[in-house]
């Protein structure tokens, strides 16, 4: 299935395919190229799905290893992006196999709360706009692992329903229900969290 | 559009991510997103957030970070991954090696270091790339970081992250924790008269019989305690002789030991709850087998009981020896004064109260495992009878529900009891059980209207319950029954294509098919 990435961001298809080519070729400048550019959207998808754990710099060294390893495996039938998210999700399963979901919910608590109490210190994390990320972070991670993930692959990535169907390789009825029901959850999670108006208040202004 | 109300636009917008929306729905949407409130304010959330989850910053890297992220290495002790079985062949021989380097390695420091044993500190540290606990001291390293077994079987602590533990004491009589920062979770599964299990914080102790609780330090001193099953009693340092017994599905502060309010969004909303998580029977089940299995270093029996010989009382702490104690051992700690403090010591009311309840319902639970659920009822009522401001009573109106319905066909008094329990505690850690027993009751009543009245309360405020399914598929039934045929089909479908490998899924056909044939 062929599908098109929205991310605003996003490089053209055929820079993109000409920097696989290059890479493929042995061009090690190209291949640091792509591996810039998808280092901030494999960090993104890690980050909202796994919180901020130890771990999350690993799956996402491990997502980036396999995509530059498998570069020769990409055909081109689908969007180099579309490709390299589908690594990462597979990574980021993988990982939600391993740890129980009480694992994750007991370790990535405190983890988090540190985050937020200690953003305010860290320059990089100041401002308004990256402590909601943070928030919204922290609120998907109070989702179930198989909500998660469609939230996060719609909400970040702009995938529609039968495309995560696709990525998750669940049925289209699972994957819009999953997505539905982690929607609706975050949504009212985020509208009774008492920073979360202010910080978009913050952000909007 | 005046017959577009804000479930609709729920309906639209969700339909809208499957891209199944129509030019006309997609207008009135607008409209009515325009003219509610709510409903914009909903949508606009959803989208800033997608805005900021595309757009903030991210925390940023250092050069060698981002090096090491590009080199496309992957990391040389990064999360397991799945392994070949040529692989795990290796793995096991590595591990067989490592296991008896480790083992040989820490029986010599415990001979060495056997007379003058300290009390050793576990600290989990986020810094650290594995999670490990950090021991100090001349201690084994346990190779199941995070969990702190105890002595006596089935007890113990799952330590979380950024949680510093001190381990006072940890025998076969006592198991004494010191919390200084950070949330652990308990389990007790012993019921000895006289052991102890006790968690101190900076401003109360917290101390158990038979019981799953959690204790949380905050940052700023505050202490939090919430009970998921049996019974806590609280000492407040402040007032150390009025012990304040804390019941199942309770939260408290423990600085002034005043309950927090107890609402369904403070125990299921908030992140880390654990007793929002012990509710998920396979989260519970799992907590159990880790307790169960506890750290995997061992000691010789030599070692151990010349550590229990040389030290008494706070100094024989220790992590990670699974071994149970051997007859010998018990004798000797059976010579031990009673612990200050300890139930048996002080032979209080509260504590022989505690007691009483948790052998009515051992005796209650032995006679259910037996099958016999005539005087396992009645033991039960007992509890209810003689203990009736107890959270174990109030408790065991739900499992006398349960057996009521399930094995004794007493449907009108099952209901009873689980209206009774939702009345008291309608956020309680049953509460789930409780509601589901209601629409299961009613259902067998066939009190069709309200079924469905129950039944969608509880799809509402439980929807990843693993009962979803049957529930969906019960309030489908009375759907039909009360000749709402269209709202039957829906959830029948939900359930056919929501989880078809669903038990249920056979009864839901059926039921869309008798649907469609009264259409």
């Amino acid at each position: 299935m062929a599908m098109e990435v929205r991310s605003a961001s996003a490089p053209a298809r055929e820079h993109l395919d000409g920097l696989v080519g290059a890479s493929l070729a042995g061009d090690a400048g190209a291949r640091e190229q792509l591996a810039r550019w998808c280092l901030p959207r494999v960090r993104r998808t890690v980050l909202l799905t796994c919180g901020s754990g130890p771990d999350v710099e690993d799956l996402v060294q491990i997502s980036m290893a396999r995509i530059i390893a498998k570069l020769h495996s990409f055909r081109g039938e689908a969007s180099f992006f579309v490709w390299a998210d589908r690594i990462t999700v597979n990574v980021v399963r993988g990982h939600f196999r391993r740890q129980s979901w009480l694992k994750q919910r007991i370790f990535e608590y405190w983890t988090t709360q540190q985050l937020l109490e200690e953003a305010p210190e860290r320059p990089d994390r100041s401002c308004a706009r990256s402590r909601l990320f943070d928030l919204l972070a922290l609120e998907l991670g109070k989702l179930k692992p198989d909500q998660r993930l469609p939230v996060v692959l719609h909400m970040l990535h702009g995938y529609t329903v039968p495309e995560i169907a696709a990525m998750l390789e669940i049925s289209f009825e699972a994957a819009k229900k999953r997505l539905q029901r982690g929607r609706r959850a975050l949504i009212a999670r985020l509208q009774r969290h008492p920073a979360c108006r202010e910080l978009l208040q913050e952000v909007l202004s | 559009m005046s017959g577009f109300s804000c479930r609709s636009a729920e309906r639209c917008l969700e339909r809208q991510l499957t891209g199944e929306l129509s030019e006309q729905e997609r207008e009135a949407l607008q409209v009515h997103l325009a003219v509610c409130e709510a409903c914009g304010e909903r949508q606009h959330l959803w989208a800033s957030l997608r805005n900021v989850a595309r757009s903030a910053p991210l925390p940023g890297l250092t050069p060698a970070q981002e090096l090491r992220l590009l080199s496309g290495e992957e990391p040389s002790g990064g999360p397991a991954r799945p392994a070949s079985w040529g692989s795990w062949r290796l793995i096991l021989v590595a591990g067989c090696v490592a296991m008896l380097i480790v083992a040989l390695s820490t029986w010599r420091s415990a001979r060495e270091d056997a007379g003058a044993l300290p009390v050793p500190v576990a600290q989990q540290d986020h810094a650290e790339a594995a999670p490990q606990v950090r021991l100090e001291g001349p201690q084994p390293q346990p190779q199941e970081a995070l969990f702190l077994a105890g002595e006596a079987p089935g007890t113990g602590l799952f330590v979380a992250r950024h949680t510093q533990v001190r381990v006072l004491a940890n025998d076969a009589r006592q198991a004494r924790f010191e919390l200084k920062r950070g949330m652990v979770v308990a389990e007790i599964g012993v019921n000895e008269p006289g052991f102890v299990f006790e968690v101190e914080t900076p401003v109360a102790s917290v101390r158990a019989w038979g019981t799953v609780f959690t204790v949380s330090v905050l940052p700023d001193g505050e202490a939090f305690c919430r009970v998921a099953e049996g019974v806590v009693e609280i000492l407040a340092h402040a007032a150390p002789a009025v012990p304040i017994r804390v019941p199942a599905g309770t939260e408290i502060r423990l600085g002034d030991a005043l309950p927090v309010a107890l609402q369904a969004d403070a125990l299921h909303a908030e992140l880390g709850d654990a007793v929002s998580f012990m509710e998920h029977s396979g989260v519970k089940s799992e907590l159990r087998s880790l307790l169960e299995r506890g750290p995997v270093t061992s000691y010789g029996q030599e070692e151990a009981a010349q550590r229990r010989g040389d030290s008494s009382g706070e100094t024989s702490a220790f992590l990670g020896d699974e071994r149970p104690a051997q007859p010998e051992e018990l004798e000797a700690v059976a010579q031990l004064d009673p612990l200050p403090g300890s139930s048996a010591a002080q032979g209080s009311a509260e504590g022989t109260a505690l007691d009483a309840i948790d052998e009515l319902t051992r005796r209650a639970q032995i006679l259910l495992l037996a099958g016999e659920h005539e005087a396992a009822c009645q033991a039960y009522q007992d509890l209810i009878r003689e203990h009736s401001a107890s959270g174990a009573a109030l408790n065991s109106e739900v499992v006398l529900g349960q057996i009521k319905l399930d094995s004794l066909g007493l449907t009108e008094e099952s209901l009873a009891h689980f209206q009774r329990y939702l009345e008291r505690l309608p956020a309680g850690i049953l509460a789930e059980e409780a509601a589901l027993g209601r629409v299961r009751a009613l259902n067998r009543l066939n009190r069709a209207r309200e079924v469905v009245a129950a039944a969608s309360e509880l799809l509402m405020l439980y929807p990843l319950g693993s009962a979803y399914p049957e529930v969906l598929r019960t309030r489908a039934d009375a759907l039909c029954a009360v000749g709402e045929i269209a709202l039957a089909r829906k959830d029948y479908e939900e359930v056919i294509q929501s989880w078809p490998s669903s038990p249920q899924v056979a009864r839901a056909t059926a039921g869309l098919a008798a649907c469609q044939a009264a259409r």
